[in-house]
């Protein structure tokens, strides 16, 4: 038998680490936990603008049998997209977190269950196998924001009182092509950590201090946004603290923050934009995303590479 | 003739602590080879460097005249590899494994060929059985299964009884004898059971703290000791002292 080629390889891997991570029910639980928190994100969306039409509803005969000028309906005036903010939250907290876990997961299952020896001693690539198992992780992820997408969709013309133009398409697509960057990049930080670190406890915690880190201390750092309004959307019209402290701070670690331009490019996209906000762009938001993802691509690959095959097991 | 495995002052090294010294070794086609040694004496660096999992400090290997460094693709190709207490994808059936590592390994038709072997080790039954639901014994097997699913030339077994109970360490036997007979496997054997090398073997090696001490064809072995007490007794004199 011959060696087997880069793409047959990776076609394998992806193939296999789909099947593994459909079998391993905590990632399957988290995924499904997250798609949970998509409906509540719809259902909070659709009720809150069932109760502003009540209302609108109940109000109008009463002004108008006072005579006195009826405003026009709010729901009218909100940007149909801004009614998915929250899942600005839910892809920030439990996307990220779950990508970590998948991520996490998807590499070190290989090195748990002691089979790097037997895949290490074929007549294939390491760098196939691992570019399967980042094609993989793509997958899922955009599987999952696909589902999610489209339950908004569903969800928007569902919702009376809400017209959906086509060119708010666009934004969602934007929106969930952020997201779907944003999680990968912390999927690609899980699968490097299982494949550099030879503790099991440290190679989990890495990852979670470094989103930790990145979602809530960053943000805090750089624009003094507090760790919970650091998840909120609207947080992207905080105009950072005019000091040299923060001038130096949001350009230093500002570009690093892909929390930060995750939170804008989300922000811009939803239409909760008010103008105000931090100097970033759409674009460079967009840049960091990549760039976060290619730098934690390249280190999987680069550890995936140079872990010891004969002693790939965890320590603890 | 020009031998499956060509094993020319292989060391490794790990900082101070040299765990293979010089070891220059050749297997000939259809031999099964029985690496003797105490635990730590070298004999899975051996195996890891034949197998291409770990870089040698100093020295070559060749696999079927393949370099298992600069052409470890090409040797890759020509091996199976049971490591000592096989490991396999635990929520995966036995199928699915064999259908992985084969396809790994370039098998066409990798699910009949998966059965295929299944039968050559009297366990069909196994097919759709997870593996972790499967015993000691039964786990072994597959690991037997997936590394020679592509039909190896050569066969690298890493304590192959280790962990097995008195009937799997005789069915184990059974099948090596088997592979080397009927598939035309040659057969790189490490162990420490005396009693198992004058039974499966064609020829012996016994290293001592990295260094070969000891090599032979079984006939010559059992010329000079008649026994496995005799034999146990001679290799215990040439790697005296404690287990490293």
């Amino acid at each position: 038998m011959g060696s087997v080629s880069f793409a047959s390889a990776a076609r394998k891997s992806a193939a296999l680490s789909l099947k593994l991570t459909y079998r391993d029910r905590t990632v399957v639980l988290l995924v499904a936990f997250f798609l949970v928190m998509v409906l509540v994100a719809a259902y909070l969306g659709w009720s809150a603008t069932n109760t502003v039409n009540a209302i609108y509803e109940k109000a109008l005969p009463v002004l108008q049998a006072q005579g006195k000028t009826v405003p026009a309906n709010p729901v009218g005036d909100t940007p149909p997209l801004s009614l998915f903010r929250n899942m600005v939250t839910y892809v920030a907290l439990l996307g990220g977190l779950a990508s970590l876990v998948l991520g996490y997961q998807t590499v070190s299952v290989d090195r748990k269950q002691g089979v790097v020896p037997l895949t290490a001693s074929r007549p294939v690539s390491v760098k196939a196998l691992a570019a399967g198992k980042i094609a993989a992780l793509s997958f899922i992820i955009i599987a999952v924001l696909g589902i999610s997408a489209s339950i908004n969709v569903l969800t928007l013309l569902m919702l009376p009182g809400i017209s959906f133009p086509a060119s708010d398409l666009g934004g969602l697509a934007t929106f969930y092509g952020g997201s779907a960057l944003y999680m990968l990049g912390f999927a690609l930080l899980g699968a490097w950590s299982a494949a550099r670190f030879e503790s099991e406890s440290l190679a989990l915690l890495v990852p979670v201090t470094a989103w930790l880190t990145m979602t809530f201390i960053v943000p805090q750092v750089t624009a003094n946004i507090g760790p919970m309004a650091a998840l909120n959307p609207m947080s992207a019209n905080i105009v950072p603290p005019q000091s040299a402290f923060f001038d130096f701070t949001s350009a230093v670690l500002g570009p690093l923050s892909i929390a930060e331009a995750y939170r804008f490019l989300a922000a811009s996209s939803l239409q909760v934009m008010t103008g105000a906000g931090t100097s970033t762009t759409s674009a460079s938001a967009l840049f960091t995303l990549v760039a976060a993802c290619l730098v934690t691509g390249a280190l999987y690959l680069r550890a995936a590479t140079t872990l010891d095959k004969s002693r790939s097991a965890y320590r603890d | 003739m020009t031998p499956v495995i060509r094993i020319k002052e292989l060391t490794k090294s790990y900082g101070a602590f040299t765990a293979l010294d010089r070891l220059t070794l050749d297997i000939a086609k259809g031999e099964v080879f029985g690496f003797l040694g105490h635990n730590g004496a070298g004999k899975t660096t051996t195996i890891h460097i034949l197998t291409s999992l770990l870089r040698p400090t100093t020295g070559s290997a060749d696999i079927m005249g393949a370099d298992v460094v600069t052409g470890s693709m090409v040797s890759r190709g020509h091996i199976g590899y049971v490591p000592e207490n096989v490991r396999l994808y635990e929520t995966l059936t036995a199928r699915e494994n064999l259908i992985f590592f084969g396809e790994l390994s370039g098998v066409q038709e990798a699910g009949s060929r998966a059965l295929e072997v299944l039968e050559l080790l009297e366990c069909p039954d196994l097919e759709r059985k997870k593996i972790f639901e499967m015993s000691k014994g039964q786990r072994q097997r597959i690991g037997l299964a997936q590394a020679i699913l592509h039909k190896p030339s050569v066969l690298f077994l890493d304590e192959p009884t280790s962990g097995l109970d008195p009937l799997g360490i005789r069915q184990l036997r059974n099948l090596i004898t088997k592979l080397n007979q009927q598939q035309d496997m040659t057969i790189f054997m490490n162990t420490h059971l005396i009693s198992e090398v004058s039974k499966t073997c064609t020829s012996i090696g016994v290293l001592n703290r990295g260094k070969l001490v000891y090599q032979a064809g079984i006939d010559e072995v059992m010329m000079r000791f008649g026994n496995d007490r005799a034999l146990e007794d001679f290799y215990l004199s040439v790697v005296p002292g404690k287990a490293a």
